[in-house]
This record gives C-alpha cells, structure tokens and sequence, in this order.
C-alpha cells in the first residue's frame, strides 16, 4: 500500500509571513493542531503546531535550563504577557523547518517506521521530488487504514 | 634547550621538540579561544599531535594525566548530577528569596550568598544553571531588572568557587598538583573570600542597588512561591545530604589519612548511585545509571585528558622550567615581586582566556620555581596567589569563565542580553579591586 492512497489531499496549510494569530484563529477554526507550512509555489517550508506555538510562549529560561519543574511558582501572569506579545509575529521562528517528509510512492510499513522514529509529531507530509507538498498522513489515517484492512480480512 | 635525557620519543623529521611542543600548544589555545570548535576535541588532537610527532611517547603521554583531577571532577559531576533532581537548590534560592519579604535589594543579596556558597561546594556552571532559571522568574515576579541579579550571581559564583579546593576547577588542579589538601583551602583561602565577596556586593550596591525597587503588590507574588513544592524526591534528596556531608567529612580528613579527594569524591560517587535506586527493580536501577552517566559532562573530562597531554609534551621539551627561570630573572629572585607577578599576571590572563588552559600551563612553571625559593613548601604562596588570581580574574570580563557565559546566555534567551562592553565597565574594575584585597591578604599573612 502506497503513501498516496491513504494521504489526506485538500490541506489547509499557512505562509510564513502570516502572523501568529492569525494562524492560531485559523487552526481553531478547522479544528487542527498542525498546519504545514508551504511558500507561494507550494513548496514546503516547515511545519507550525500547536506545541510549539505554546513552547514559544513560555520563557525559555524555564524549558532551556537544569530546572525539573516549577510548581512552586504562581502565576506570574507571564503567560499572558508573552501570548500578546507573540500573536502579533509571524510565525517564521516558531516553524519547525525539518519536518518528517515522505514520497507518495513509499508503502505504509515504511511511513508508519517513519513517523514511529522521527518522534517529533504524528504527521507526515507527502511531498514530491521538488518538496511540493501532496497531502499529509497522520498516525490515525494509519491507524484507520490498518482497522479498515483487519474488518475486510475478518469479512472475507 | 630540551631535556634529552628523559625523551625516548623519536621527534618527527628531526625537527626540534620545543617548537614542534609550543606550536601545538599556541595553535591549540589560539583555537580554543575561537570558539570554533569544541575545545574537548582540540585538546584532544592536540595532545595525539604531541604523541604522533614524538614530542612524547604514549606512556608519558598517560602518565602525565592527573587522574586525581579527572576522579574529583567526574564524581562531583556524578554527585550534582543525582542532588540537582531532588529540588534542593530551588528550594534553598526560593527560601532565600522569601526570607527577605520580597525585598529587591535583599533577594539580590540573598540569592548571591545562596550562589556563593553553593559554588564554593560544587561546580560553578551547576550551580548557575540552576539557580539562574529562578532568578529569573523571581525577578519577572518583581517586575526588575535582571541585569543586576545575574551580574551579581556571576562574580558570587566566581569569588565561591576560589575559596575551597572542589569550588573552582583550577583550584582542584592546583590542589592536586601542590599536594595541597582541602583544609589548607579553608585555611589559607576561605578566610579572604568574604571580604571580597563583602566588598563586591558593596560596589553592587552603589551600582545597582539603589534603583531595585518593587511594588508591596510584586513583593506579595514571591511570597506566594511554595518552596516545598520545589521538593521533588524527599528520601533521594536525605541520601543526596548524606553522601554530600560525608564527601566533604571525607575531604577535611582525607589528608590525615593519606587518602586523595578524588578517592572521596568516586566513592562518594559511587555511593549515591547505589543509594538512589537502592530496592528497585534491576532494569530501573541500569536506566537510572545510564541516565546519570549521560548526564556527566564528558566534554570537560576530555578537555582535561588533552590539556594534561599537552602541557606535559610542553614540559617535556624543558620550556616551561626555562620560562619559570625567566620570570624569577624579571623579578630578581624577589620572592614577594613573584607571588605579586603571578598573582596579577593569572588574574588578567583569565579575564581574557579560559583559567584551566592557563593554570595547566602555570602548574609546571611554578613546580620549577621551588629549588629557587627553598622548596616546594616555600612555594605555598604562589600556589594561593594562582589560585585567587585565576578564579578572581574570570569575573574580568563575559569571557573569563564558563559560569559567566551560562548566566549571559540565559539573560539572552530572557530578552535582557548582558552585552561585552556593558559587563567589562564594572566587571573588570571589580575584578582589579578584588585582585587588589588578595594580593593585600597575600602580602599580610605571607610576606612581611
């Protein structure tokens, strides 16, 4: 089974220049957690979700350092501070520019490994051999796929 | 020039030792203060360049390492390493930040001793990691500045690390290498470092501490913190305290009995790997393991392998014994003008270049002084005036010490960038003035 068959194709996806706010209001909208990101060709340029939007609202001293945790601090109100701060940039620093990229001709043992071991997200961009991006296929379209196939072998 | 007599090694193309020796060191150095390159890997390839071009053989090459270092080192990392996940240190900076009400000026002076003392037992760059992250929350609490928190953690850290044998790692080379013991640290060290440390902390004042100020408001939020919460593993953290004041039991007495500080520090190492997983399943205790020996900064292991190496080759070639000769010739035999001239020459030079490159180097050239000045007891002198001009001298400048760079990144990655020239104004002054208070010290107690 091909990567093609089982990709999602009518992706919403998002330009770096636009800002973080709007990108947000635009996953809420959709109901996403991820968007990719792709440039005026369609070419991918990275990926934003919403991890690491929030990963850039928090003050990097807090995540980067030898700290455990700090449930010892109230709120400081920091939060919100940095959220204003942050909605009226563009997304460009919060991109993740190595997402895990596959080709629409790759079987599906070979793009479950891959997003198995890439470990950074549970999607998939399908892209072809300019980066132009196909679809996407997250772990639950696998996941999905695997349940459809055990339901036809079960029937027959 | 060179010592024929103990080189076995066949020197490549017959060219001669020294320069081959000071070539691979200067290149070295000169690369490591690019920060182009990790300075573990160059040590290292520099001292296999000594080995290759036969400089030295292997076997000096290894013999040459001082392992005492290496095994004091890697088992108070071992140590840091375990206590750092219990919460003490957040716990203790929180504490202190309490203790005070709030008070900008009073946190400042707080979290100060806090880092200051808690270097003086343990690795300077540790400690700042851990209490730099709280300082900065404290100081978003506060609503202040925290230029001042963290220009003041950087020189407590420094002015810590000099007043022990494990605070500082020139200070563990030194010790090692004069055969000097960590009580002779608490007597002959500790005593001048709270005047310095005291002193600072008033020049900070007038610097700083007159504009920190925080509404009653702000103040309330740091009473609000729950240092108990800081706590995470209540029994690891009992048997990281016991292990901790055995270690440092162990290290007063260590001499009496004839026993090195880095027999010490790996069994005390050694002990609390037991201790912490003590009664869990076999498969958690190898996870815990690992993870601890992960966490090791191998990097600076290494850096201390090569550097050992190449120091060695140099000293091997007879140079360092002949530039010792020289500066006894500047200062006329002088006693007192050479505690003086290595005192303020270490203090500048690591201001402006790594301190252990520098005290490696200055180790042999200050063994080779002793038939001068009547042995190597004579020399305890120059040995302390090493020790506090390399420690101090790294509060000169962003670049005089690693616990330096660690509290500038942080401030970078806060949005309050600690810029060169900005640090260097008041950093370097403070440095001359705590250079000054030491060579006073050293000209009251031994050379009058």
């Amino acid at each position: 089974m091909f990567a093609e068959k089982i990709m999602v194709t009518n992706v919403i996806t998002a330009q770096e220049h636009e800002l973080v706010g709007d990108v947000h209001a635009k996953m809420n909208r959709e109901k996403l957690r991820m968007l990719p990101i792709i440039d005026k060709q369609g070419l991918v340029k990275g990926l934003l979700s919403t991890f690491s939007i929030m990963q850039n609202i928090i003050p990097e001293y807090l995540i980067s350092g030898d700290l455990n945790q700090i449930s010892y601090a109230p709120d400081l109100g920091i939060l919100c501070k940095r959220y204003q701060e942050v909605i009226n940039g563009p997304i460009c620093d919060m991109v993740d520019t190595s997402p895990l990229l596959v080709h629409k001709d790759e079987s599906l043992l070979s793009v479950a490994a891959a997003i198995a071991s890439h470990g950074k997200h549970e999607y998939a961009l399908v892209v072809d051999e300019d980066k132009k991006l196909l679809g996407i296929i997250s772990a639950g379209d696998i996941l999905n796929r695997l349940k459809q196939k055990n339901s036809e072998v079960n029937d027959a | 020039m060179h010592n024929t007599s103990t080189h076995e090694a066949s020197i490549i193309f017959g060219l001669d030792p020294t320069w081959v020796a000071v070539t691979i060191l200067l290149v070295v150095y000169g690369v490591i203060m690019a920060e182009k390159f990790n300075r573990a890997v160059l040590s290292l390839l520099g001292a296999g360049l000594m080995v290759l071009c036969g400089v030295i053989t292997q076997q000096q090459a290894v013999a040459g390492i001082d392992f005492n270092t290496i095994g004091l080192l890697t088992g108070m990392m071992v140590i840091v390493t375990i206590s750092q996940k219990t919460g003490m240190f957040q716990y203790v900076a929180i504490k202190a930040a309490k203790v005070v009400k709030g008070n900008p000026w009073g946190i400042l002076v707080m979290l100060s001793i806090v880092t200051a003392v808690f270097s003086a037992f343990l690795d300077n760059v540790t400690t700042v990691l851990l209490i730099a992250p709280v300082t900065l929350l404290i100081t978003d609490a506060l609503g202040v500045r925290p230029y001042p928190y963290l220009f003041a953690q950087i020189f407590a850290s420094n002015i810590g690390g000099a007043s022990t044998l494990i605070g500082d790692p020139p200070n563990i080379m030194i010790g090692s290498a004069a055969n000097l013991s960590f009580t002779d640290f608490l007597f002959h060290l500790t005593p001048i470092t709270p005047v310095i440390f005291l002193l600072t902390l008033g020049f900070i004042w007038f610097i700083f501490g007159r504009d920190l100020k925080a509404s009653e408001e702000k103040r309330a939020l740091i009473m609000k913190f729950d240092e108990d919460e800081a706590l995470q593993d209540i029994p690891l953290l009992k048997k990281c305290l016991f292990v901790l004041f055995s270690v440092i039991v162990g290290f007063s007495v260590a001499h009496t009995f004839h026993l090195e500080p880095a027999t010490i520090a790996m069994f005390g190492a050694a002990l609390l790997l037991l201790l912490q997983t003590y009664g869990e399943p076999v498969h958690d205790k190898d996870h815990a393991y690992e993870k601890v020996m992960a966490d090791v900064e191998w990097t600076t292991i290494f850096f201390f392998v090569g550097l050992f190496i190449i120091v060695t080759g140099v000293e091997h070639t007879g140079v360092i014994a002949m530039l010792g000769e020289k500066v006894i010739q500047l200062t006329d035999g002088d006693f007192n003008a050479t505690v003086g001239a290595v005192l303020w020459v270490s203090a500048l030079a690591s201001a402006l270049i790594d301190n252990i490159p520098f005290v490696a180097t200055m180790i042999p050239l200050v063994h080779s002084m002793a038939p001068t000045f009547g042995g190597a007891e004579a020399i305890e002198p120059i040995w302390w005036a090493l020790a506090l001009g390399a420690c101090l001298g790294g509060n000169g400048s962003l670049i005089g010490a690693s616990a330096n760079l660690i509290v500038a990144g942080f401030a970078q990655r806060a949005g309050h960038p600690i810029y060169f020239l900005q640090f260097m104004k008041h950093a370097f002054l403070l440095m001359i003035m705590s250079i000054a208070v030491s060579h006073i010290y050293l000209y009251l107690r031994y050379l009058t």
